[in-house]
Protein backbone atom coordinates (compact mmCIF):
# COMPACT_ATOMS: atom_id res chain seq x y z
CA UNK A 1 0.00 0.00 0.00
CA UNK A 2 1.49 3.62 -0.92
CA UNK A 3 1.64 4.78 2.47
CA UNK A 4 3.83 6.40 5.20
CA UNK A 5 5.80 3.69 6.12
CA UNK A 6 7.47 3.41 2.46
CA UNK A 7 9.78 6.15 3.12
CA UNK A 8 12.71 5.94 0.51
CA UNK A 9 13.36 9.21 -1.27
CA UNK A 10 11.30 11.22 0.80
CA UNK A 11 12.93 14.91 1.93
CA UNK A 12 11.85 17.64 4.96
CA UNK A 13 12.83 14.84 7.67
CA UNK A 14 15.90 15.97 10.28
CA UNK A 15 18.91 13.11 10.25
CA UNK A 16 19.20 11.98 13.96
CA UNK A 17 22.31 11.95 15.69
CA UNK A 18 23.54 8.40 16.33
CA UNK A 19 22.29 7.03 19.54
CA UNK A 20 24.66 4.63 21.56
CA UNK A 21 22.46 3.82 24.51
CA UNK A 22 19.97 0.83 25.38
CA UNK A 23 18.13 -0.69 22.10
CA UNK A 24 15.11 -1.24 24.77
CA UNK A 25 15.00 2.03 26.78
CA UNK A 26 11.84 2.39 28.55
CA UNK A 27 9.82 -0.27 30.90
CA UNK A 28 7.02 -0.68 28.17
CA UNK A 29 9.32 -0.85 25.17
CA UNK A 30 10.77 -3.44 27.01
CA UNK A 31 7.51 -5.57 27.94
CA UNK A 32 5.86 -5.24 24.38
CA UNK A 33 9.26 -6.22 23.01
CA UNK A 34 8.41 -9.46 25.21
CA UNK A 35 5.25 -10.26 25.10
CA UNK A 36 5.40 -9.84 20.62
CA UNK A 37 8.18 -12.59 20.62
CA UNK A 38 6.57 -14.38 22.80
CA UNK A 39 3.88 -14.96 21.06
CA UNK A 40 5.87 -15.46 18.40
CA UNK A 41 7.73 -18.46 19.63
CA UNK A 42 4.78 -21.21 19.86
CA UNK A 43 1.51 -20.98 17.36
CA UNK A 44 -1.51 -20.94 19.54
CA UNK A 45 -3.99 -23.14 18.06
CA UNK A 46 -6.76 -22.06 15.48
CA UNK A 47 -5.22 -18.26 15.50
CA UNK A 48 -3.74 -16.89 12.54
CA UNK A 49 -1.01 -14.34 13.42
CA UNK A 50 -1.34 -11.40 11.47
CA UNK A 51 1.16 -9.67 9.07
CA UNK A 52 2.81 -7.75 11.86
CA UNK A 53 4.21 -5.35 9.05
CA UNK A 54 0.96 -4.95 6.95
CA UNK A 55 -0.69 -4.14 10.32
CA UNK A 56 1.86 -1.71 11.09
CA UNK A 57 1.33 -0.04 7.78
CA UNK A 58 -1.87 0.08 8.08
CA UNK A 59 -1.98 2.84 11.13
CA UNK A 60 -2.96 5.84 9.36
CA UNK A 61 0.13 7.73 8.53
CA UNK A 62 -0.35 11.02 10.40
CA UNK A 63 -0.40 8.69 13.46
CA UNK A 64 2.57 6.27 12.33
CA UNK A 65 4.66 9.34 11.86
CA UNK A 66 4.03 10.43 15.80
CA UNK A 67 4.55 7.17 17.16
CA UNK A 68 7.38 5.82 18.70
CA UNK A 69 8.83 2.60 17.11
CA UNK A 70 7.51 0.45 19.60
CA UNK A 71 3.94 1.31 20.12
CA UNK A 72 3.86 0.54 16.45
CA UNK A 73 4.27 -3.23 17.77
CA UNK A 74 2.23 -2.55 20.55
CA UNK A 75 -0.46 -1.38 17.90
CA UNK A 76 0.06 -4.22 15.36
CA UNK A 77 -0.27 -6.63 18.20
CA UNK A 78 -3.46 -5.27 19.46
CA UNK A 79 -5.01 -5.18 16.44
CA UNK A 80 -4.02 -8.88 15.37
CA UNK A 81 -5.44 -10.24 18.80
CA UNK A 82 -8.99 -8.42 18.36
CA UNK A 83 -8.95 -9.67 15.09
CA UNK A 84 -8.08 -12.93 15.67
CA UNK A 85 -10.44 -13.25 18.60
CA UNK A 86 -8.18 -14.12 21.64
CA UNK A 87 -8.93 -10.67 23.10
CA UNK A 88 -11.52 -7.97 22.99
CA UNK A 89 -11.19 -4.05 22.82
CA UNK A 90 -13.70 -4.24 26.35
CA UNK A 91 -10.88 -6.80 28.22
CA UNK A 92 -8.10 -4.51 27.35
CA UNK A 93 -9.81 -1.31 28.28
CA UNK A 94 -10.83 -3.36 31.62
CA UNK A 95 -7.60 -5.78 31.83
CA UNK A 96 -9.31 -6.21 35.94
CA UNK A 97 -12.60 -7.05 34.45
CA UNK A 98 -13.91 -10.16 33.71
CA UNK A 99 -12.21 -12.23 30.99
CA UNK A 100 -13.68 -14.55 28.57
CA UNK A 101 -11.36 -17.58 28.82
CA UNK A 102 -10.51 -19.04 25.45
CA UNK A 103 -11.43 -22.80 24.68
CA UNK A 104 -7.38 -23.98 24.35
CA UNK A 105 -7.77 -26.63 26.72
CA UNK A 106 -3.86 -28.42 26.19
CA UNK A 107 -2.70 -25.33 25.37
CA UNK A 108 0.37 -24.36 27.54
CA UNK A 109 2.02 -20.92 26.15
CA UNK A 110 5.71 -20.72 25.25
CA UNK A 111 7.80 -21.49 27.99
CA UNK A 112 11.61 -19.61 28.02
CA UNK A 113 13.23 -22.76 26.83
CA UNK A 114 10.91 -22.44 23.55
CA UNK A 115 12.05 -18.71 23.41
CA UNK A 116 15.57 -19.74 23.47
CA UNK A 117 14.64 -22.54 20.43
CA UNK A 118 12.20 -20.40 18.57
CA UNK A 119 15.22 -17.57 18.21
CA UNK A 120 17.80 -19.52 17.10
CA UNK A 121 15.80 -21.69 14.35
CA UNK A 122 16.43 -21.25 11.00
CA UNK A 123 13.90 -18.28 9.90
CA UNK A 124 14.44 -18.18 5.72
CA UNK A 125 11.33 -18.28 3.41
CA UNK A 126 13.33 -20.40 1.33
CA UNK A 127 11.79 -23.42 0.15
CA UNK A 128 13.33 -25.83 -2.15
CA UNK A 129 13.41 -25.03 -6.05
CA UNK A 130 10.81 -26.30 -8.43
CA UNK A 131 11.33 -23.64 -11.13
CA UNK A 132 14.48 -22.55 -13.25
CA UNK A 133 15.26 -18.79 -12.10
CA UNK A 134 14.18 -16.79 -15.19
CA UNK A 135 16.95 -14.07 -14.87
CA UNK A 136 20.68 -14.59 -14.36
CA UNK A 137 23.02 -12.57 -12.73
CA UNK A 138 23.69 -9.33 -14.97
CA UNK A 139 20.53 -9.91 -16.79
CA UNK A 140 19.06 -5.96 -16.98
CA UNK A 141 15.30 -6.16 -15.48
CA UNK A 142 12.85 -3.22 -15.12
CA UNK A 143 10.68 -3.24 -12.05
CA UNK A 144 6.74 -3.74 -12.31
CA UNK A 145 4.79 -0.58 -11.75
CA UNK A 146 1.72 -2.17 -9.51
CA UNK A 147 0.48 -0.16 -6.95
CA UNK A 148 -1.09 -2.91 -4.51
CA UNK A 149 -3.50 -1.87 -2.36
CA UNK A 150 -2.24 -4.27 0.21
CA UNK A 151 1.02 -5.05 1.83
CA UNK A 152 4.26 -5.44 -1.06
CA UNK A 153 7.72 -5.30 -0.48
CA UNK A 154 8.40 -3.41 -3.50
CA UNK A 155 9.52 0.03 -2.74
CA UNK A 156 8.01 2.78 -4.36
CA UNK A 157 11.11 4.42 -5.54
CA UNK A 158 11.90 1.31 -7.16
CA UNK A 159 8.60 1.02 -9.23
CA UNK A 160 9.16 1.12 -13.69
CA UNK A 161 13.05 1.72 -12.94
CA UNK A 162 15.77 -0.58 -14.47
CA UNK A 163 18.29 -2.57 -12.44
CA UNK A 164 20.81 -5.40 -12.96
CA UNK A 165 20.41 -8.40 -11.20
CA UNK A 166 23.10 -8.36 -8.60
CA UNK A 167 22.63 -11.92 -6.84
CA UNK A 168 19.95 -14.86 -6.93
CA UNK A 169 18.81 -16.45 -3.28
CA UNK A 170 16.44 -19.61 -4.89
CA UNK A 171 12.99 -19.57 -4.36
CA UNK A 172 11.36 -18.05 -1.26
CA UNK A 173 7.94 -17.31 -0.06
CA UNK A 174 5.99 -14.37 -1.14
CA UNK A 175 5.05 -12.31 1.23
CA UNK A 176 2.87 -10.01 -0.28
CA UNK A 177 -0.79 -9.86 -0.11
CA UNK A 178 -2.12 -10.42 -2.83
CA UNK A 179 -5.87 -12.06 -4.02
CA UNK A 180 -5.50 -15.56 -3.97
CA UNK A 181 -6.45 -16.14 -7.23
CA UNK A 182 -3.26 -14.23 -8.48
CA UNK A 183 -1.40 -15.58 -6.15
CA UNK A 184 1.88 -17.64 -7.50
CA UNK A 185 3.17 -18.98 -4.61
CA UNK A 186 7.16 -19.12 -3.80
CA UNK A 187 9.21 -17.12 -6.59
CA UNK A 188 13.14 -16.57 -7.43
CA UNK A 189 14.09 -14.09 -4.72
CA UNK A 190 17.16 -11.45 -6.45
CA UNK A 191 19.29 -8.62 -5.23
CA UNK A 192 18.19 -6.25 -8.09
CA UNK A 193 20.73 -3.47 -8.35
CA UNK A 194 19.67 0.05 -9.22
CA UNK A 195 22.81 3.44 -10.21
CA UNK A 196 21.42 6.27 -8.09
CA UNK A 197 20.97 8.38 -11.32
CA UNK A 198 18.19 5.88 -12.72
CA UNK A 199 16.17 6.24 -9.34
CA UNK A 200 16.85 9.97 -8.86
CA UNK A 201 18.12 11.96 -11.95
CA UNK A 202 20.51 14.17 -11.66
CA UNK A 203 20.47 14.70 -7.70
CA UNK A 204 22.56 11.91 -7.51
CA UNK A 205 25.91 10.86 -7.52
CA UNK A 206 27.17 8.82 -10.82
CA UNK A 207 29.10 6.36 -7.84
CA UNK A 208 25.37 5.74 -5.94
CA UNK A 209 24.40 2.43 -6.27
CA UNK A 210 21.28 1.12 -4.66
CA UNK A 211 19.72 -2.40 -4.20
CA UNK A 212 16.32 -4.22 -3.11
CA UNK A 213 15.51 -7.71 -2.94
CA UNK A 214 12.60 -8.22 -5.01
CA UNK A 215 10.69 -11.94 -5.97
CA UNK A 216 10.51 -12.90 -9.59
CA UNK A 217 6.74 -11.77 -10.42
CA UNK A 218 8.14 -8.00 -9.66
CA UNK A 219 10.37 -8.29 -12.52
CA UNK A 220 10.95 -8.60 -16.22
CA UNK A 221 13.26 -8.34 -18.62
CA UNK A 222 14.71 -4.73 -19.47
CA UNK A 223 13.73 -4.46 -23.83
CA UNK B 1 -8.59 8.95 29.81
CA UNK B 2 -12.30 8.21 28.53
CA UNK B 3 -10.92 10.29 25.61
CA UNK B 4 -7.90 7.51 24.79
CA UNK B 5 -10.25 4.63 25.11
CA UNK B 6 -12.70 6.00 22.77
CA UNK B 7 -9.60 6.71 20.41
CA UNK B 8 -8.29 3.28 20.71
CA UNK B 9 -11.81 1.76 20.10
CA UNK B 10 -12.07 3.68 16.99
CA UNK B 11 -8.69 3.10 15.72
CA UNK B 12 -8.76 -0.39 15.71
CA UNK B 13 -12.46 -0.55 14.09
CA UNK B 14 -10.66 1.59 11.89
CA UNK B 15 -7.35 -0.46 11.89
CA UNK B 16 -10.18 -3.74 10.70
CA UNK B 17 -12.11 -2.06 8.67
CA UNK B 18 -8.49 -1.36 6.13
CA UNK B 19 -8.09 -4.89 6.57
CA UNK B 20 -10.86 -6.28 5.36
CA UNK B 21 -11.23 -3.26 2.90
CA UNK B 22 -7.30 -4.91 1.28
CA UNK B 23 -8.61 -8.64 1.85
CA UNK B 24 -11.21 -7.71 -0.30
CA UNK B 25 -9.09 -5.79 -2.92
CA UNK B 26 -11.76 -3.05 -3.37
CA UNK B 27 -12.32 0.71 -3.23
CA UNK B 28 -10.12 3.14 -1.39
CA UNK B 29 -12.50 5.50 0.66
CA UNK B 30 -13.91 2.64 2.98
CA UNK B 31 -12.04 3.78 6.09
CA UNK B 32 -13.53 6.58 7.92
CA UNK B 33 -11.50 9.63 8.17
CA UNK B 34 -12.25 10.62 11.97
CA UNK B 35 -9.40 10.91 13.18
CA UNK B 36 -7.89 9.85 17.08
CA UNK B 37 -6.57 12.71 17.91
CA UNK B 38 -5.86 11.89 20.71
CA UNK B 39 -4.67 8.53 20.30
CA UNK B 40 -0.30 9.03 19.87
CA UNK B 41 -0.66 10.94 23.27
CA UNK B 42 -2.23 7.86 25.12
CA UNK B 43 -0.29 6.01 27.95
CA UNK B 44 1.38 3.30 25.82
CA UNK B 45 2.52 2.06 29.84
CA UNK B 46 -0.88 1.24 30.65
CA UNK B 47 -1.86 0.23 27.83
CA UNK B 48 1.29 -2.20 27.58
CA UNK B 49 0.30 -3.55 30.99
CA UNK B 50 -3.65 -3.96 30.11
CA UNK B 51 -2.63 -6.38 26.96
CA UNK B 52 0.00 -8.30 29.45
CA UNK B 53 -2.14 -8.67 32.05
CA UNK B 54 -5.20 -9.38 29.61
CA UNK B 55 -2.88 -11.98 27.64
CA UNK B 56 -1.19 -13.99 31.12
CA UNK B 57 -4.72 -14.37 32.52
CA UNK B 58 -5.83 -15.77 29.20
CA UNK B 59 -2.60 -18.25 30.07
CA UNK B 60 -1.92 -17.39 26.21
CA UNK B 61 1.86 -15.88 27.58
CA UNK B 62 3.89 -16.74 30.01
CA UNK B 63 5.53 -13.79 31.81
CA UNK B 64 8.80 -16.28 32.26
CA UNK B 65 8.92 -16.69 28.72
CA UNK B 66 8.82 -12.54 28.05
CA UNK B 67 11.68 -12.50 30.82
CA UNK B 68 13.86 -15.08 28.65
CA UNK B 69 12.85 -12.27 25.57
CA UNK B 70 14.11 -9.29 26.58
CA UNK B 71 16.91 -11.29 28.72
CA UNK B 72 17.94 -12.76 25.37
CA UNK B 73 18.13 -9.04 23.59
CA UNK B 74 19.25 -7.32 26.42
CA UNK B 75 22.27 -9.71 27.49
CA UNK B 76 22.85 -12.35 24.82
CA UNK B 77 22.37 -11.31 21.28
CA UNK B 78 23.98 -7.78 20.20
CA UNK B 79 27.29 -6.40 18.08
CA UNK B 80 29.58 -8.20 20.16
CA UNK B 81 29.01 -11.19 17.89
CA UNK B 82 28.98 -9.57 14.53
CA UNK B 83 32.15 -7.75 15.77
CA UNK B 84 33.55 -11.00 16.63
CA UNK B 85 33.12 -12.09 12.66
CA UNK B 86 34.65 -9.00 11.76
CA UNK B 87 37.51 -9.21 13.51
CA UNK B 88 37.92 -13.25 12.66
CA UNK B 89 37.64 -12.01 8.77
CA UNK B 90 40.39 -9.55 9.14
CA UNK B 91 42.94 -12.08 10.52
CA UNK B 92 41.99 -14.83 8.14
CA UNK B 93 41.51 -14.36 4.85
CA UNK B 94 40.08 -17.87 3.95
CA UNK B 95 37.25 -17.22 6.37
CA UNK B 96 36.54 -13.97 4.64
CA UNK B 97 36.52 -15.12 1.47
CA UNK B 98 34.02 -18.14 2.79
CA UNK B 99 31.83 -15.25 4.77
CA UNK B 100 31.39 -12.96 1.75
CA UNK B 101 30.91 -15.99 -0.78
CA UNK B 102 28.74 -17.61 1.12
CA UNK B 103 27.96 -16.00 4.49
CA UNK B 104 24.32 -17.75 5.48
CA UNK B 105 26.81 -20.95 5.44
CA UNK B 106 29.03 -19.64 7.57
CA UNK B 107 27.28 -17.92 9.53
CA UNK B 108 25.14 -21.32 10.39
CA UNK B 109 28.52 -23.04 10.85
CA UNK B 110 29.04 -21.11 13.52
CA UNK B 111 24.91 -20.94 14.92
CA UNK B 112 25.05 -17.67 14.30
CA UNK B 113 21.93 -17.57 12.64
CA UNK B 114 18.94 -17.31 13.64
CA UNK B 115 15.30 -15.34 13.64
CA UNK B 116 15.54 -11.98 11.66
CA UNK B 117 18.85 -13.13 10.49
CA UNK B 118 19.20 -16.49 8.35
CA UNK B 119 19.56 -15.46 4.31
CA UNK B 120 22.38 -13.08 5.85
CA UNK B 121 25.23 -11.37 3.37
CA UNK B 122 28.40 -9.76 4.15
CA UNK B 123 29.50 -7.42 2.60
CA UNK B 124 33.25 -5.33 2.72
CA UNK B 125 33.92 -1.97 3.16
CA UNK B 126 37.36 -1.53 0.81
CA UNK B 127 38.95 2.73 0.49
CA UNK B 128 37.05 2.40 -3.39
CA UNK B 129 33.65 1.18 -1.91
CA UNK B 130 31.52 2.05 1.32
CA UNK B 131 28.39 -0.05 2.05
CA UNK B 132 25.54 1.42 3.94
CA UNK B 133 22.51 -1.14 4.82
CA UNK B 134 18.84 1.08 5.83
CA UNK B 135 15.40 -0.52 5.53
CA UNK B 136 13.23 1.99 4.08
CA UNK B 137 9.85 -0.33 4.52
CA UNK B 138 10.41 -0.88 8.14
CA UNK B 139 13.08 -1.81 10.57
CA UNK B 140 15.03 -5.10 9.09
CA UNK B 141 17.97 -5.56 10.31
CA UNK B 142 20.39 -9.11 11.71
CA UNK B 143 19.56 -9.48 14.85
CA UNK B 144 21.69 -12.49 15.18
CA UNK B 145 24.33 -10.82 14.58
CA UNK B 146 24.17 -7.08 16.10
CA UNK B 147 20.93 -7.70 18.15
CA UNK B 148 18.22 -4.86 17.91
CA UNK B 149 18.02 -1.85 15.70
CA UNK B 150 19.69 1.56 17.19
CA UNK B 151 16.64 4.01 17.24
CA UNK B 152 18.83 6.49 14.55
CA UNK B 153 18.09 3.23 12.03
CA UNK B 154 14.40 3.13 12.63
CA UNK B 155 14.01 6.92 12.30
CA UNK B 156 12.39 7.83 9.73
CA UNK B 157 14.62 10.70 8.74
CA UNK B 158 17.55 7.97 8.62
CA UNK B 159 14.72 5.56 5.97
CA UNK B 160 14.08 8.48 3.95
CA UNK B 161 17.27 9.86 3.31
CA UNK B 162 19.68 6.84 2.68
CA UNK B 163 18.84 5.17 -0.53
CA UNK B 164 17.92 9.09 -1.88
CA UNK B 165 21.58 11.26 -0.45
CA UNK B 166 23.88 8.42 1.26
CA UNK B 167 26.88 11.02 0.97
CA UNK B 168 24.45 13.66 2.74
CA UNK B 169 23.36 11.17 5.48
CA UNK B 170 27.11 9.87 6.11
CA UNK B 171 28.67 13.57 5.89
CA UNK B 172 25.70 14.35 8.63
CA UNK B 173 27.19 11.42 10.90
CA UNK B 174 30.80 12.58 10.50
CA UNK B 175 32.18 10.87 7.37
CA UNK B 176 32.76 12.62 4.31
CA UNK B 177 33.71 10.46 1.38
CA UNK B 178 35.02 11.49 -2.05
CA UNK B 179 32.77 11.87 -4.77
CA UNK B 180 34.45 9.06 -6.82
CA UNK B 181 33.87 6.26 -3.61
CA UNK B 182 31.50 4.12 -4.52
CA UNK B 183 28.51 3.72 -2.66
CA UNK B 184 26.52 1.01 -2.02
CA UNK B 185 23.07 1.23 -0.32
CA UNK B 186 22.00 -2.34 0.53
CA UNK B 187 17.63 -1.70 0.81
CA UNK B 188 17.09 -4.80 3.51
CA UNK B 189 13.85 -4.08 3.31
CA UNK B 190 12.51 -7.97 1.92
CA UNK B 191 13.96 -11.29 3.24
CA UNK B 192 18.13 -10.74 3.09
CA UNK B 193 19.55 -9.42 6.04
CA UNK B 194 22.97 -7.37 5.55
CA UNK B 195 26.31 -7.38 7.76
CA UNK B 196 29.10 -4.38 6.35
CA UNK B 197 32.29 -5.96 7.34
CA UNK B 198 34.34 -2.52 7.59
CA UNK B 199 38.00 -1.61 6.81
CA UNK B 200 40.30 -2.82 9.70
CA UNK B 201 42.17 0.30 11.27
CA UNK B 202 45.43 1.31 11.06
CA UNK B 203 48.05 0.20 14.21
CA UNK B 204 46.10 -3.03 14.66
CA UNK B 205 49.14 -4.98 13.58
CA UNK B 206 49.31 -8.36 15.44
CA UNK B 207 46.54 -7.96 17.62
CA UNK B 208 44.38 -10.70 18.30
CA UNK B 209 40.55 -11.57 17.56
CA UNK B 210 39.20 -10.57 21.14
CA UNK B 211 41.18 -7.21 21.14
CA UNK B 212 40.15 -6.26 17.39
CA UNK B 213 36.72 -7.35 17.88
CA UNK B 214 36.57 -4.36 20.77
CA UNK B 215 37.39 -2.45 18.10
CA UNK B 216 34.73 -2.98 15.95
CA UNK B 217 31.76 -0.75 16.53
CA UNK B 218 27.73 -1.52 16.16
CA UNK B 219 27.28 1.85 13.69
CA UNK B 220 31.06 0.34 11.75
CA UNK B 221 28.84 -2.88 11.12
CA UNK B 222 26.12 -0.92 9.40
CA UNK B 223 28.39 1.37 7.36
CA UNK B 224 27.59 4.85 9.06
CA UNK B 225 31.28 5.59 10.44
CA UNK B 226 34.59 4.21 9.62
CA UNK B 227 36.58 2.55 12.50
CA UNK B 228 39.51 5.12 14.06
CA UNK B 229 42.93 4.25 13.31
CA UNK B 230 44.53 2.77 16.66
CA UNK B 231 46.06 4.29 19.14
CA UNK B 232 44.71 7.98 17.73
CA UNK B 233 42.81 10.28 19.38
CA UNK B 234 41.94 8.13 22.39
CA UNK B 235 40.74 11.15 24.08
CA UNK B 236 38.26 12.03 21.54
Amino acid sequence: MNTIHDLGGMDGFTIPERDQGPVLKEEWERQVWGVTVALWAKAIPGYEEGNTRADIERIPPELYVNMPYYARWLHAGEVALVRGGLVTEEELENPDGRLSMPNLPNFVPARPADVTAFLASDYSFQVAATTEPRFRIGDEVVVWNEHPIGHTRVPRYTRGHRGVIHKHHGEHGLIDELPESEDPGPQHLYTVTFTGPELWGRRSNANDRISVELWELHLEPAS
Amino acid sequence: MADDKDSRRKFLARSSMVASTVDAVSGAGAASTEEPAEYAQSDYSLRTKALVSVLTRKKLVDPAAMDAVIDFYENKVGPHIGARVVARSWVDPNYRQRLLADTRAVAREDNLTGVEGTDLVAVENTPEVHNLVVCTLCSCYPWPLLGLPPTWYKDTAYRAQAVIDPRGVLRKFGLELDDDVEVRVWDSTAQVRYLVIPERPSGTEGMSVEQLAALVTRDSMIGAEKLAPHGLGDNA
